[in-house]
């Protein structure tokens, strides 16, 4: 038995019957490889193919997956930033919500009521579009703190930076998301 | 408070928030308020896959670790390596008595077809049969040479009957050799020109005897006429022969030759005379060398 940290929870992995804890670990990361994909990817359709490949990925090469070296949800938004790499690489161009008038469909929304979805909805529409102007290295971890709801070390693994340079990091890619904010709604 | 203090307070706070748990009251929060505001709108976008992306996405595990989300793997997985084995082994036994049972099965099944006069086995002998049979009358030398052999004895009788219109048979080669053909086509007949020797002297005809593939009929038979040209009176009976006799003008004929050519009298006259004279010494040449060519290509 070893613990397997998976974002905010660590869970207990038995290495005989690892073949039933991946496939609920799949389960468990699914929504927020998806939501992380959706910060990065227009349209969701780009971001279902993407998330395929990912955990097709991760199953091929789950024999590779070492707990001493990290947490599961590293290693699995490891291959996910790759795969993003690789998407963007093949197709040279970004995420297109600018061009985005409307609202997207699979945008879940969290307010009971239907004027504070509108307000909500609007917000959204505008911190999307706000945010496809920032730097590649901004959009990143924007996507992986709120998006794949990852901690700074983990986040840290990924991008190859240490945890301190992810905080400062952090805190001015959301200044320059706030900037942007204000001068679209300006 | 240095950037980096305020980015870590920063980041604890949106841990926090992340995690569900309420922000706490700290120094320098002031300064970062509307950060920790953005970043709650920013937690607060959640997108969800499409319901057949979801489907398509539990087909996918189902694939990977069985009907249960592994159970079959992680049950397979799980069972002691012994039992593996023997359960390979198990099926291999029985995957091998299964292929033994069906060659035994086979075999039988071909002994069968090998004991029993099946139907493909009657019309081996019954092809086998004809072919003994049949060989003997294609290798029958006569029953194929005899079409051939009958076409020049078919052809003779419509070049003589052609010539026999116009002059008898006989007198056709005397007048042949002294006059130009009565009738054009008649020389072309193959039976006219192979059956005379003295057109073939003129080169109109093929050499008689000649047996080495020329002959007209395409048969490596001898000719029935160049059979005749040998044995036949080659000079149509000028009086040169062993006969003495002059087909050609019975009334010299006696068995003596008439060199002189002025005893000839009776129905011939003495137009005749003149005319036997050149006629006997043109044809017996003609005819001799003719003949003689013709021997000499029968012997070749």
């Amino acid at each position: 038995m070893f613990a397997v940290v998976t974002g905010h929870t660590t869970k207990k992995i038995d290495p005989a019957g690892s073949n039933l804890d991946f496939a609920e670990l799949f389960k468990e990361y699914y929504p927020r490889i998806y939501n992380y994909l959706r910060y990065r990817v227009n349209p969701p359709e780009d971001a279902e193919d993407l998330i395929s490949v990912i955990f097709e990925r991760a199953y091929v090469h789950r024999e590779k997956f070492d707990p001493d070296k990290g947490a599961f949800s590293t290693w699995l938004f490891q291959i996910a930033h790759n795969t993003l790499a690789n998407y963007y690489r093949a197709h040279q161009r970004r995420s297109v919500w600018e061009a985005e008038r409307g609202l997207p469909d699979d945008l879940v929304a969290s307010q009971p009521s239907l004027e504070a979805q509108v307000i909500e909805q609007e917000t959204i529409r505008h911190l999307l579009q706000s945010l496809e102007h920032l730097n590649e290295r901004d959009r990143e971890i924007i996507s992986l703190k709120f998006a794949g709801h990852l901690g700074n070390q983990e986040i840290g693994q990924i991008m190859d930076l240490k945890e301190k340079t992810v905080s400062v990091v952090l805190l001015r890619a959301m200044r320059r998301l706030q900037r942007q904010l204000e001068e679209e709604r300006s | 408070m240095n950037e980096q203090q305020l980015a870590d307070l920063f980041s604890e706070q949106i841990d926090r928030m992340l995690g569900g748990q309420p922000s706490g009251m700290a120094d320098g929060l002031e300064g970062i308020q509307d950060l920790l505001t953005l970043g709650e709108q920013l937690s607060q976008v959640r997108f969800q896959s499409s319901p057949a992306a979801q489907a398509a996405f539990q087909t996918q595990l189902t694939g990977w670790f069985g009907s249960n989300g592994g159970g079959l793997g992680a049950a397979i997985s799980s069972l002691p390596k012994i039992l593996l084995i023997v359960l390979g082994g198990l099926l291999v036994a029985g995957g091998l008595g299964l292929v033994i049972l069906f060659g035994s099965f086979a075999g039988s099944i071909f002994e069968a077809d090998n004991d029993l006069p099946g139907p493909q086995s009657t019309p081996a002998p019954a092809s086998a049969t004809p072919q003994p049979g049949d060989m003997p009358a294609i290798q029958d030398p006569e029953a194929t040479v005899s079409p051939t052999s009958e076409a020049p004895a078919e052809t003779k009788p419509e070049a003589t009957t052609s010539l026999g219109d116009i002059i008898p048979p006989q007198v056709t080669s005397s007048i042949g050799d002294s006059l130009p053909s009565p009738t054009p086509g008649a020389e072309s007949l193959p039976g006219n020109t192979a059956d005379d020797p003295a057109d073939d002297e003129s080169g109109n005809g093929d050499v008689a005897g000649d047996d080495t593939g020329s002959d007209t009929n395409g048969s490596n038979e001898p000719n029935s006429d160049d059979t005749a040209g040998q044995t036949d009176d080659h000079d149509r009976g000028h009086g040169n022969d062993a006969d003495g006799i002059d087909e050609d003008n019975p009334g010299n004929s006696g068995g003596v030759p008439d060199l002189s050519g002025g005893g000839s009298s009776g129905g011939g006259g003495g137009g005749n005379a003149g005319g036997n004279a050149g006629g006997n010494s043109g044809g017996n040449s003609g005819g001799n060398s003719g003949g003689n060519s013709g021997n000499n290509g029968g012997k070749k």
